[in-house]
């Protein structure tokens, strides 16, 4: 990764479409995660690339590219945010605790009924349950492999809190589906 | 911190639900390997140095002051201001060394606007009626051309 970013900085197009290939994906997760519409989110992967352009021989660490990008896709995420008006996380950590009992149910019309027996609807009822930085940490887990530093520069905590953190929020996450029912009526997760 | 095989099976859950928004549409890669390009323009750019909108001590107060954005290069300044009036959206700017200067508006490679900066640096730009990202070229009579980074404005 540290060759790309200099091959592409000595102007090799192929590095940098591996750079793309590489980290495209977490750069757009970023985005979605801070609940950026699609057309916001590729906003700021473009905005995000730019940054990386221009400071391509500026990189003093290289092997540590997926960790700029992340903290650089962020801070274009809060601007789009503050731009359009939006509340903006907080760096509170203790927003992650998850907070006690369930959601309240929200009214049932017949279709939902129908619906609440898809079980990736259930499971997405149970993740919009969860607070924004839990919802933020699970949908990069599932972008980028540990150790994490990615999801680290993105939340504003320390490497070695992700593990536990994630653990919470995906324990979080199972109690909204057993309390919507999920897991008594089919023993899933 | 041990991970269950119920927490593998939760994210593989997770994974399938979220596939929508962690897989970038083909557009959006493609406009980012499109980016590099920007690497044979013959034209500085200007790192966006400072936003108000990214500054907590300004965007915490009750009532939100102008926007401004500062580019630097190593020999050059470009202070940017939104201001919005009745007559629309329109950038304030000033040169820094001041000097007169064309300048353009520039949104994915077109000019969409352009104008001169007086003897003191200072000029004014209209923007589009919706945010969109623009970058500001500047041309002094007396030195080479700088862009502003691109940014949302």
């Amino acid at each position: 990764m540290a060759d790309a970013v200099r091959a592409a900085a000595a102007g090799d197009r192929d590095a940098w479409d591996a750079l793309v290939a590489g980290f495209g994906r977490l750069v757009f997760a970023i985005a979605t995660a801070h609940r950026l519409s699609a057309a916001d989110a590729a906003e700021v992967s473009q905005t995000t690339w730019l940054r990386l352009v221009e400071n391509l021989d500026r990189i003093s660490h290289p092997e540590r590219l997926g960790g700029w990008l992340a903290t650089t896709a962020r801070r274009e995420s809060l601007r789009l945010l503050r731009l359009h008006g939006r509340e903006v996380l907080t760096e509170d950590e203790s927003r992650l605790e998850p907070d006690d009992g369930g959601r309240v149910p929200t009214p049932r019309t017949p279709e939902a009924v129908m619906l609440d027996l898809d079980r990736d609807h259930r499971l997405w009822r149970a993740f919009a349950g969860l607070s924004e930085r839990c919802q933020i940490l699970l949908q990069l887990v599932v972008v980028v492999a540990p150790p994490y530093a990615e999801i680290a520069e993105v939340l504003g905590i320390p490497v070695g809190s992700i593990g536990p953190t994630r653990a919470r929020c995906l324990d979080r996450l199972r109690r909204l589906l057993a309390a919507d029912g999920m897991t008594s009526a089919t023993g899933a997760y | 911190m041990t991970t269950g095989p119920h927490d593998d099976d939760l994210l593989d859950g997770l994974a399938e639900l979220l596939a929508p928004r962690t897989e970038p549409p083909p557009e959006v890669l493609h406009a980012a390997r499109e980016v590099f390009t920007w690497r044979t323009v013959d034209v500085e750019i200007a790192a966006l140095a400072y936003d108000s909108l990214l500054d907590d001590a300004v965007t915490t107060r009750a009532t939100a002051p102008p926007r401004l954005m500062s580019f630097e290069t190593a020999g050059r300044t470009i202070e940017l201001e939104l201001d919005t009036g009745p007559s629309g959206r329109r950038l304030l700017g000033q040169l820094d060394p001041a000097g007169e200067s064309d300048l353009e508006l520039r949104r994915g490679g077109e000019v969409v606007a352009s104008g001169r900066s007086d003897a003191l640096g200072r000029f004014v730009l209209p923007l589009p009626e919706q945010p969109v990202r623009v970058s500001v070229r500047c041309r002094p009579d007396d030195g080479p051309a700088v862009e502003s980074a691109p940014t949302v404005v």
